[in-house]
């Protein structure tokens, strides 16, 4: 199941928030009884009937797209949960059990999402090996991850081994960022899965938050799909130069609210059930420098990868440049079982390798429009690499984009294109800079200030822009139009 | 337990927050939200499902069969998710509120927006598969545009289709249906200019000299005894184009001609191109749809009479009634999308002739999933035009009700010519100007006719064979494929079996005769008006369709259906 969906939205969504909200009386009313039997003590797990919801509401949520992967998962679960155990019983964490839990872990990502890709990657070497044809769980790449990071938080001590399986599985099956992330740390949500406080500020929040992320997909992103896929999926042949910059750029503002839209719209659930992610994306378009932006695009990804593969390699401590030429080939891979996904990440890795050799030197002395103008380019150039993962088509669009190619430079499809769609363009720029967060300021300002009147006219807007995107995303989706969900391969 | 967790009592009680505008603003805004978020879900969950789509012309999904498989493999979700998504109510509404809100992502440089404009791959698209068992060829791209010409219509046109279930004919496994049956017509996509949908054309001079040569076998096969004519119909995108967009758009004067100069002097080729050129400034192709007017039509119907030498019954209000029916929104809003077609109906005009007596005869078939022949049905007779003024987005229908049949129309013109029209959709207006000038006409679209070609039109008698064709089909591979196919196939739709009742289409308005000396009447509402149908502004209510006439049996519906009896007892005899 897709969050972006009639279905999603007003069936699955409405049921699971209705049950959510019996069974926190439910929680209530047997917390209750059990501190008056135990003197005001809590219970390890003083939500039973809340997460017995979300957990049930997340295997089905799962099971609608992938009913028999779903064993997989919680096969998975299991191994985990023993591993956790097994890594902390003893005084000093067991140094063999964290190695086979993890080799478990990336068994499994490599079987389900890359033994196509590894095996056809040999053929091309002269071997005739059988390809398997497996299609990639849904969400793979996140729960794997976040299994990972369970299982060394655990080893390091920074957080206790869960005992109860059920919360290992609702850590690691919690629909909101089942499928598209963020990768939330186990030691992120450890205490609200057991004691979750939640109050009406979380929910008019989570559900701005959640609104927002559906606007962001449904109207700014789906709709630039059909930019990008007019151009980019074509046939390059007849491509203009004009309109490949104009496909290329209509998938970056694409890729970026796509991506963040799920997260906003994962965060904003999480909030509305009590819990409280991490941020994933803080405004990546606005960096002045590659190393900028990856601390800005997926944080909780490269946050990942520096934790449990850079750091643990040395860092910068020793043979810095072979570790990020690792966690970059890596950070690629993730992303796709392809070839131009390992490129694209290298790409990433030469480039801030030698930022920080170069630019991050300099950088203060160097004009800001300068440094944004260099990170927007690389960044735009580096879409072109992710999306093509045909190299040849990759190439040829490559020459197409410099004028190279032969093809035309500018003809009239692109031109329509453009200004049939320049609104939508505008739209996406300002929306992908920190507006929100001025007007976010200046909604917690109105409530400090002594005059209600900025507060009811926020709180007034709010509500309105709220029930606005909720209108045209509703009706977009009717529509139709283009609702391409680009997370099966990650 | 945890920082957080410092009183318990607070657990999932609303907490009293330090600020008390904070909390107001909170308690506001979500019961705002949750008060419409539930009336937004309520109304998508319990209103009147819509069904079927008269704007997209389709059935939309239906709920799934809940079976174990299918839950366990994953179809019922996805169908499910399919049918929220699909079938939600109001649907053509909310359609084109969705269509108003996506105009505002841009504006329309001179007033021109075009819908996936590319120049198609024309020749790979339809390479067939190599048959040895190389390695397959590389994925040609995709068409600009796949538009499934048909499927609209004979959707339709089942619908209408009165079947009584125990009576039908049905083909056996022995016949296979047209595998591409659901064409899809090669185009560089759609272009919106001003109000007007143009579907640019890609052309192809290699498809049209294989068209040319297969309508030189049907002449070969016939000989002298049937004049053959090729009537290559231009669409409006070779009249209407704008030059900027033109390198878009392939000349459908130089296919046509190249069409042309490949047939020898024994087919009469009609030049329908000149004559619609000299009107172009009239109403002679829709603008919200891929067809041409019944005014085009005529045009080239008279181009057609005088090359066959037949006479012509010219359009006057002394020999037509002419019905209006406004507000027509055709295909192109379908394939588009486009608020600006929608908001800008036109008139859909037809011509019922007069003073000629007339008796159609439908043979409808039956169609399965994409399309393909399950059979054909009894013979139904039947007005030629049939009432579609309240579905108005598929008015062209108001013609034999579609393409998946075939249709013979009886007249008094006695004149012992006898017709046989070969067409695509393009073909379903001409007859309405020929009923005086043959004493019979036989109107067999390409795509659903299963019988052989030579036998049938032998067996009938027919004169006069044209081939109608829009400049698209006639560039198509598939039309092409179609045409030898029926010289090669079987004589028949085989054996005489019975159709399970769920594949018979509902019955509805159409099984009556149409009763000649009734017409007056039951057109009385109707405005006349003069001959050239652009002078026509009028609305005028169209005939209902006479069902509570009564039928008499004429002797020519005796024979008529005699006749389909010979032909399914002899085609019994040969499976056997």
């Amino acid at each position: 199941m897709i969050f972006a969906d009639l279905f999603f939205l007003y069936i699955f969504l409405p049921a699971v928030l209705v049950l959510y909200v019996i069974a926190g009386f439910a929680d209530k009313f047997i917390g209750k009884l059990r501190r008056k039997n135990r003197r005001g003590r809590f219970s390890a797990n003083e939500n039973p009937v809340t997460n017995a919801v979300l957990i049930i509401a997340s295997l089905l949520f799962y099971a609608w797209g992938e009913p028999i992967y779903i064993l997989l998962m919680i096969f998975s679960v299991i191994v985990n949960y023993a591993a956790g155990l097994l890594i902390a019983r003893k005084e000093q964490p067991s140094k063999a059990a964290l190695a086979a839990g993890v080799t478990f872990n990336i068994a499994l990502i490599c079987v389900f999402k890359y033994s196509e890709f590894l095996i056809s990657s040999v053929n091309s070497l002269g071997l005739s090996l059988p390809v398997p044809d497996i299609i990639p769980p849904v969400g793979i790449s996140f729960y794997t991850f976040q299994s990972i990071s369970y299982l060394a938080d655990v080893y390091r001590g920074d957080v206790k081994a869960q005992k109860n399986p059920f919360l290992i599985l609702l850590y690691i099956s919690m629909f909101p960022q089942l499928i598209a992330g963020p990768i939330v740390r186990y030691g992120t949500i450890a205490e609200e899965i057991v004691f979750r406080n939640l109050t009406l500020s979380d929910v008019s929040e989570g559900s701005f938050r959640f609104f927002v992320g559906l606007g962001k997909k449904v109207i700014l992103a789906n709709q630039l799909s059909i930019i990008s896929e007019q151009f980019l999926d074509g046939n390059l042949d007849g491509l203009s130069a004009a309109g490949a910059w104009l496909g290329l750029i209509a998938f970056t503002f694409q890729i970026y609210f796509d991506f963040s839209g799920y997260s906003d719209m994962a965060i904003g659930m999480g909030r509305c059930f009590g819990f409280r992610f991490d941020e994933n994306f803080n405004y990546p378009y606005i960096s002045r420098s590659i190393t900028e932006f990856w601390r800005r695009w997926h944080i909780s990804l490269g946050s990942f990868f520096r934790d449990y593969v850079y750091i643990p390699l040395g860092g910068n401590r020793r043979h810095q440049p072979l570790n990020l030429a690792i966690v970059w080939f890596l950070t690629g891979l993730w992303h796709g079982a392809s070839w131009n996904f390992v490129l694209w990440g290298l790409y990433f890795g030469v480039i801030i390798i030698l930022e920080k050799y170069t630019l991050l030197k300099i950088a203060n002395k160097i004009p800001k429009i300068l440094l944004h103008i260099y990170s927007i380019i690389l960044i735009v150039f580096g879409w072109g690499i992710f999306y093509f993962e045909d190299i040849g088509r990759l190439g040829k669009f490559i020459r197409i984009i410099f004028g190279i190619s032969g093809n035309a430079l500018w003809d009239i499809v692109a031109q329509n294109a453009f200004t049939g769609n320049l609104y939508l363009l505008i739209a996406a720029l300002v929306c992908s800079l920190p507006v929100g967060k001025l007007i976010r300021a200046g909604y917690e300002n109105s409530l400090k200030a002594k005059s209600g009147a900025a507060a009811a006219a926020f709180t007034f807007g709010k509500a309105a822009a709220s029930v606005l995107l909720l209108t045209v995303s509703t009706l977009l989706l009717i529509s139709g139009t283009n609702n391409p969900f680009l997370y099966f391969r990650f | 337990m945890g920082k957080k967790s410092a009183d318990p009592k607070t657990l999932l009680r609303y907490q009293t927050t330090d600020r008390k505008k904070k909390r107001a603003s909170d308690i506001l805004y979500v019961t705002v939200i949750s008060v419409f978020f539930a009336v937004t879900a309520a109304a998508i969950l319990f209103l009147p499902r819509s069904g079927e789509s008269q704007l997209e012309q389709r059935k939309l999904a239906k709920f799934p069969e809940v079976t174990v498989e299918s839950v366990l493999n994953g179809s019922f979700m996805d169908e499910m998710t399919l049918f929220f998504r699909d079938n939600v109510p109001m649907r053509d509404r909310l359609m084109v509120a969705a269509a108003q809100i996506q105009e505002y992502t841009g504006f329309r440089s001179n007033d021109i927006k075009l819908h996936n404009v590319a120049i198609a791959e024309a020749e790979e698209f339809y390479t067939e598969p190599p048959v040895t068992g190389t390695a397959a060829p590389p994925v040609s791209e995709p068409p600009a545009v796949t538009v499934s010409e048909t499927a609209a219509e004979t959707d339709i046109s089942a619908a209408e289709t009165t079947v009584s279930p125990a009576e039908t004919t049905t083909t056996e496994e022995t016949e296979p249906p047209p595998e591409d049956d659901n064409v899809n017509i090669l185009n560089n996509g759609i272009a919106v200019v001003g109000t007007r949908a143009l579907m640019l054309y890609g052309g192809n001079f290699s498809v049209g000299e294989a068209y040319a040569q297969v309508i030189e076998k049907y002449k070969k096969a016939f000989g002298d005894k049937v004049n053959v004519y090729c009537m290559v119909v231009p669409t409006s995108s070779e009249f209407y184009c704008p030059e900027s967009i033109s390198s878009y758009n392939a000349s459908q004067l130089k296919n046509i001609e190249n069409i042309y100069s490949h047939l020898s002097e024994d087919v009469i080729s009609v030049d329908a191109y000149s004559v619609l050129q000299l009107h172009t400034n009239e109403n002679i192709y829709f603008r919200t749809d891929h067809h041409w007017t019944s005014l085009g039509a005529y045009y080239a119907a008279r181009a057609f009479a005088e090359a066959a030498e037949v006479p012509f019954t010219e359009l006057s209000t002394a020999e037509y009634d002419m019905h209006t029916v406004d507000g027509y929104v055709g295909t192109m809003y379908g394939y588009t999308q486009d608020i600006e077609i929608k908001n800008n109906p036109e008139d859909f005009v037809y011509y019922v002739p007069k003073n000629i007596d007339y008796e159609v005869t439908y043979y409808n078939y039956i169609l399965g999933e994409g399309n393909a022949i399950l059979g054909i049905a009894d013979p139904i007779k039947s007005d030629f035009f049939l009432d579609f003024s309240n579905m108005k987005s598929s008015l062209y229908c108001t013609f034999m009700g579609g393409d998946a049949k075939i249709t013979h129309v009886h007249t008094s013109t006695g004149n012992g010519r006898r017709l046989a029209i070969f067409k695509d959709s393009y073909g379903n207006a001409l007859p309405q100007f020929l009923f005086g000038s043959f004493e019979d006409i036989y109107i067999m679209d390409m795509r659903y006719f299963t019988y052989n070609a030579e036998d049938y039109l032998k067996e009938k008698g027919i004169t006069d064979l044209l081939f109608a064709n829009n400049t698209f089909h006639a560039t198509t591979r598939s039309t092409v494929k179609y045409y030898e196919r029926m010289l090669t196939q079987g004589r028949t739709p085989a054996v005489t079996t019975t159709v399970p009742t769920t594949t018979a289409p509902v019955a509805s308005q159409t099984e009556t005769q149409k009763n000649i000396s009734e017409k007056p009447e039951t057109t009385k509402e109707t405005k006349e008006t003069t001959a050239k149908g652009t002078a026509a502004e009028t609305t005028v209510s169209v005939t209902e369709p006479p069902q509570t006439t009564t039928v008499p049996e004429t002797s020519e519906t005796v024979t008529e259906t005699a006749e389909n009896t010979d032909i399914s007892e002899e085609n019994t005899d040969i499976t056997e």
